[in-house]
């Protein structure tokens, strides 16, 4: 198996695991949510949002098929006691290499956005640093930039330390 | 996007750098007189506020007891002080000026920590409050230290003085603490890595209201950095970085502070934010409708 077909089993490996995620969290949290009720899964779909459409499908396993860049959101509903809630999975792609992994829901009653908060807590992300100079960006936010005195003085404590 | 603002200035003030961006035609003239009045809003500001400056009104509390009238222009920042302190549980406090002292955040910036650390006050004790803090009674001398939320309340202040003076679309950055109003397209933000400031953990959106970040890379020494915590008297040591969105900058800039010290939920209850977390260990956390891209 070649590399980039490797690459694909991968993708496509990810992206089921995400549509399963959602099924199962969405049960999970509709069985949580009250003891009386099964946890129902009505729907589960996978949707694409990219301008150019390769034929790719999701569900199928042609390994050696290119993916097209773009973000392909898989979501999926489940039932609980304060209505039918929705949990929406977005995985962006680019060069057939998964870049981007976010989950969003939409909460229809106080109790159920407490259970997703919870969710999101222990669905842990890690964060990874990209090159500024090859984003668009309008400003940058981080620790407050500092000038003069507290730079000069962390100069003179270095200085100092190795002297 | 990428903003080109119209008009700009910038200065550097209480130990950052301010930035003002205009985007609607203003005159050579009225932008001259425009950054004349927001220096001197700034000036205004540090010689009320700043524990650096040796004829400010806070260090004329730092050497005397009794009552005193609090400058109009901040008694909505103790308000705020005085709501965080009672959502942090005491974690937000300007009462710790000493303790920042004593790990040599002082007016030399003389960065030599000491052994010995200030324990800090308890805030409705220390400095007592008559009829929304128009006037404050000290009991004995305190240092304050507005670190948490002040920069954030000035960039408010200079978004008032904008308004004021006829700017309807503009955005203000105090090093991190932002603030935008009345632009058609929101900026893109970029979200600093907290190991490394050529790098960034992803981007935001800010259309109206405000952007604050904080994180404990810049402003650290001789191990310790700027945000210490009040019950342990240690600095920080789980959260890295945090970004916070809210109506106002002080809001945001102090709930950026507090996220170090505090968990989301807890300022969740009292105040109304969007944020971003990143903890020691690379991971982060967001509220649901953080306006960001994260690069994970």
């Amino acid at each position: 198996m070649d590399q980039a077909t490797s690459k694909n089993k991968q993708i496509i490996t990810t992206l089921a695991v995400l549509v399963f995620l959602a099924v199962i969290v969405g049960g999970a949290m509709a069985f949580t949510g009250n003891d009386e009720t099964s946890p129902t899964t009505n729907t589960t779909s996978t949707t694409q949002t990219t301008s150019e459409s390769s034929g790719s499908s999701m569900t199928s396993d042609h390994s050696d098929m290119d993916h097209a860049d773009g973000e392909y959101t898989a979501s999926a509903d489940y039932a609980t006691p304060g209505g039918v809630d929705t949990i929406t999975l977005n995985v962006t792609l680019a060069d057939n290499a998964v870049t981007a992994v976010s989950m969003s829901t939409n909460p229809q009653d106080g109790e159920s956005k407490e259970y997703d908060d919870n969710f999101q807590e222990a669905y842990k992300e890690f964060v990874v640093g990209k090159p500024i100079d090859e984003i668009a960006l309008s400003r940058i936010a981080g620790s407050s930039l500092t000038t003069g005195g507290f730079m000069d003085a962390l100069d003179q404590i270095a200085t100092q330390a190795h002297q | 996007m990428a903003h080109k603002p119209t008009r700009q200035f910038s200065f550097d003030a209480i130990g950052s750098r301010i930035w003002v961006g205009i985007y609607q035609p203003v005159s050579a003239d009225a932008l001259q007189r425009l950054e004349q009045s927001a220096i001197k809003l700034t000036a205004e500001y540090n010689n009320t506020l700043s524990r650096f400056e040796p004829d400010s009104w806070v260090t004329h509390l730092a050497n005397n007891r009794g009552t005193f009238i609090v400058p109009k222009s901040v008694q909505q920042l103790f308000l705020l002080y005085n709501s965080l302190y009672n959502t942090t549980a005491g974690a937000i406090t300007p009462l710790v000026g000493e303790l920042m002292e004593s790990i040599g955040y002082d007016a030399q910036y003389s960065l030599q920590p000491r052994k010995a650390r200030a324990a800090v006050a308890d805030w409705p004790q220390a400095v007592q409050s008559t009829n929304g803090y128009k006037t404050i009674t000290l009991p004995k001398p305190v240092l304050l230290d507005f670190g948490a939320a002040g920069k954030g309340y000035l960039v408010d202040m200079l978004a008032a003085l904008l308004k004021t003076q006829d700017v309807q679309k503009f955005c203000i950055d105090a090093g991190g603490d932002m603030y935008a109003y009345g632009v058609t397209e929101p900026f893109t933000i970029g979200l600093e890595h907290p190991d490394n400031p050529k790098l960034a953990i992803g981007t935001g959106a800010l259309e109206r209201g405000a952007l604050c970040a904080s994180a404990d890379n810049r402003r650290a020494w001789a191990g310790v950095h700027h945000i210490m915590d009040p019950r342990s008297l240690e600095p920080t040591t789980q959260v890295r970085a945090t970004w916070v969105w809210a109506k106002t900058a002080a809001e945001a800039d102090g709930l950026a502070t507090a996220l170090f010290l505090c968990e989301p939920k807890q300022l969740l209850q009292d105040f109304s934010f969007e944020f971003v977390r990143v903890l020691r260990d690379s991971s982060m956390q967001k509220s649901t409708n953080a306006p960001v891209e994260m690069f994970t």
